[in-house]
């Protein structure tokens, strides 16, 4: 085989469409590609087989999946786990995107003008951020621990013994024990991204409230807020999202119990698929699951959108 | 960009496409006569996964042209790996698997894994092996592992404190309440029970429905389908367990927050005088016998309940070796099974990983704790028909309904839930999980 063959191809397709295409953009198709594979293999794939088995009763095992129609979907509706998930998820999303917010923030403003101490105070903030969710969940397994958890021991010693309880055992306080757990973990993030927007803030503007005889809330809330309000946006809507999606903190801390009273929608299509062998039905779980974030996503952002004009 | 000349591109090709194509050729001449046999189990702690190194090492020491590729998954990774493996035909040559109808269960209805009994009768493993543990790997009638651990599961407690106490054993369940009262009022918790994340519960639940109904019912209801769980006697059964010896204060608090780990912890530093629990918590690192050096350390049936039929232990099957319906060396995969049921690897899983083997082995010549020896001797009496078992619920219920133990339970002890509610609730997860495992297309 000689040099001349193997560039007869390219002399002679040179001037079709398809091959300018290919000489303008080749540099940008090959660096895309490998990412672009494996988003079609483990994302865009499985989603439509997702959507497919979720018309089916497969059981993640046997080779024929059993054609059921809507059977699943309508399972949905008097499925009462499934709302008490969703409900759990709510609640999960309404604390865990105030919270988080409103602490960062507040700790964020206490740095704001870097006072003695800030790369000490900046770092022990961020500390949790850099922990893996699983290490987050064992250790807050230990504090809540009644046997020798660190909170039961310290309410004990300040005379506290009525309120110290198992706390991850009592199905009406399990849930509120996980998320102090994972708002404590998202604080750092939160707290950080703030900090970051607060350097874009007009200190001038701020003074000038100030001579206007504004008191500190009002400068907070009326010359601050709005000038964080695109930070703000990044940070609620992937607080909403991973709200929505959440499942490793609930999963290490609690497996969804005691008596289904942290169950989250993640956690119990896990549960559906993995040890209940209902795949069809996890499947449908999941998307809606995807829907809810999707739908919530898109609403926020529609919002913001709004705002801004 | 400087181009490459075309014909080194074509060589470096033309090399890369030989080497592909002529690697495994090379390696199936090389391994011509030489089978690998791929082991999943799950033997994931230290100890079990060393006994289990050395019985394996030792069958390819007989067995010079096979070698073993051992993968030991927890249980809790096998139940998310095995299926997906298996069905994709990527899993193993013989698996290590929960032999209950949701987990070998589902695999043996989709003909993922092969009926034993040609190479049972070939081999003899009927003849050396308990039937009452390959009841527990039979599916539809059809023999598709071997189970290689039995549990017996009871309460243990300690005879040195209770002696020091002067507590006597409670035969019944309104003793044990007075026992409950009394153990309290001196400073101890009653029972080390716990139910985080809540599977302890339906070993209790087995020891008091058996006890309940006694042994002959409940082979009935799990192997036979006769009978329910919504019967009176069931809710008696749990309203004792669950709702009574709770009130007596039998339990610690926060009974739900407690880990097995918590549980043992307290048994363990005489915190408690009593562990309900199996006897797997006897060796090991983990296990009563290292632990309790100081205490003398008894097991005992969970007492009757008066309106029952008696006091029995319970026992159970948990996980057992099947070959994938996949495998090119099920003849190689028979043999290897076969030596781990051989006597001479019986006496290496009793005597190195502790395990209760559902076999004759001579326990005469193994030295082994005073508590794991009268494990052993409940289990050779009930081999020979001098007592009767009850049996370990979980192993043979569909998940369905052990999902429904796991959170009912915890919603009766937390107050939540009635006796009455949770037995129609196990009824209906029993009728749901047996109807999805009958309906499971094979092929």
């Amino acid at each position: 085989m000689t040099g001349t063959a193997l560039d007869a191809p390219l002399v002679v397709t040179s001037s079709s469409p398809a091959h300018r295409y290919w000489r303008r953009y080749r540099a940008g198709i090959v660096f895309v590609l490998p990412a672009l594979i494996l988003y079609l293999a483990f994302m865009v794939y499985p989603f439509f087989r997702s959507i497919y088995f979720s018309f089916t009763n497969w059981n993640g095992v046997t080779a024929v999946k059993e054609w059921i129609g809507f059977g699943n979907y309508r399972e949905l509706l008097g499925d009462d786990l499934l709302w008490l998930s969703l409900r759990h998820n709510l609640i999960w999303v309404i604390i865990g995107t105030i919270a988080p917010i409103a602490i960062g923030m507040w700790l964020a403003i206490l740095l704001w003008r870097r006072p003695k101490g800030f790369t000490l105070f900046r770092t022990i903030f961020f500390m949790p951020q850099v922990l893996s969710t699983v290490i987050i969940g064992i250790i807050w397994n230990w504090i809540y621990n009644p046997v020798f958890g660190i909170l039961n021991k310290a309410l004990d010693a300040v005379g506290l013994e009525d309120i110290s309880r198992g706390w991850l055992g009592d199905p009406d306080i399990a849930l509120y024990a996980v998320l102090v757990a994972a708002i404590w973990a998202t604080i750092g993030f939160v707290f950080v991204i703030f900090l970051a927007g607060l350097q874009n803030v007009s200190k001038d503007l701020l003074e000038a409230a100030t001579i206007d005889g504004a008191n500190a809330w009002q400068r907070f809330w009326n010359v601050t807020v709005p000038q964080m309000a695109n930070v703000i946006n990044v940070v609620v809507a992937l607080l909403l999202i991973g709200g929505f999606n959440v499942f490793d903190v609930v999963f290490v801390m609690t497996q969804g119990g005691p008596a289904n009273a942290t169950e989250v929608i993640a956690t119990y299509t896990y549960k559906e698929a993995f040890t209940q062998n209902h795949v069809g039905y996890a499947s449908t779980l999941a998307l809606v699951m995807t829907a809810i974030s999707l739908i919530a996503s898109v609403a926020f952002i529609r919002l913001r959108e709004r705002g801004d004009a | 960009m400087p181009r490459s000349r075309p014909w080194i591109v074509a060589l470096s090709a033309l090399v890369l496409l030989f080497s592909l194509a002529a690697g495994p050729l090379l390696g199936t001449a090389r391994a011509q006569d030489q089978v690998e046999l791929r082991v999943w189990d799950q033997f994931t702690d230290e100890e079990t996964s060393a006994t289990a190194d050395a019985i394996y090492q030792a069958f390819t020491e007989q067995h010079p042209n096979i070698t073993i590729a051992r993968e030991a998954y927890s249980t809790d990774q096998g139940r998310q790996t095995v299926n997906t493996a298996l069905a994709s035909g990527t899993g193993p040559d013989i698996v290590f698997y929960d032999a209950g109808p949701g987990f070998a269960g589902v695999l043996a209805e989709a003909g993922l894994i092969i009926p034993l009994d040609d190479m049972a009768a070939e081999y003899g493993w009927k003849d050396r092996i308990a039937p009452a543990a390959l009841q527990g790997a039979t599916i539809n009638g059809q023999l598709f592992g071997l189970p290689l651990q039995v549990d017996l599961i009871g309460v243990y407690y300690n005879k040195t404190l209770m002696d020091q106490e002067g507590l006597t054993l409670p035969k019944t369940t309104d003793e044990l309440k007075a026992f409950c009262g009394q153990a309290k009022d001196k400073g101890y918790i009653p029972l080390a029970f716990s139910d985080n994340p809540g599977w302890q519960a339906g070993h209790q639940f087995s020891m008091a429905s058996t006890n309940m109904v006694g042994p002959d019912a409940m082979q009935q209801l799990l192997y036979e389908q006769q009978g329910s769980w919504d019967t009176p006697e069931m809710v008696t059964a749990i309203q004792t367990y669950f709702v009574d010896m709770r009130d007596a204060g039998c339990f610690a608090d926060d009974v739900n927050a407690l880990t097995n780990d918590d549980a043992a912890g307290l048994f363990y530093a005489g915190d408690a005088l009593m562990y309900p629990t199996g006897s797997w918590q006897v060796h090991g690192t983990a296990g009563i016998d290292e632990n309790m050096p100081d205490f003398e350390v008894g097991m005992m049936a969970f007492p009757a309940i008066p309106e029952g039929k008696g006091s029995f232990w319970v026992t159970g099957v948990g996980s057992a070796y099947f070959i994938s319906a996949d495998s090119q060396h099920q003849e190689e995969a028979a043999q290897f099974l076969d030596y781990l049921f051989s006597p001479e690897a019986a006496q290496r899983w009793v005597g190195e990983a502790g395990f209760v083997v559902p076999m004759a082995v001579d326990t005469a010549a193994l030295d082994v704790s005073p508590l794991f020896r009268s494990i052993l001797d409940v289990l050779d009496s009930a081999a020979s028909g001098q007592i009767k078992l009850g049996a370990n619920i979980d192993v043979l219920a569909p998940p369905e309904f052990n999902d429904m133990m796991t959170n009912g339970f915890q919603a009766i002890l937390a107050g939540d839930k009635t006796a009455e509610q949770q037995a129609a609730d196990l009824e209906a997860a029993w009728q749901e999980g047996m109807a999805a495992a009958e309906a499971t297309p094979s092929s």
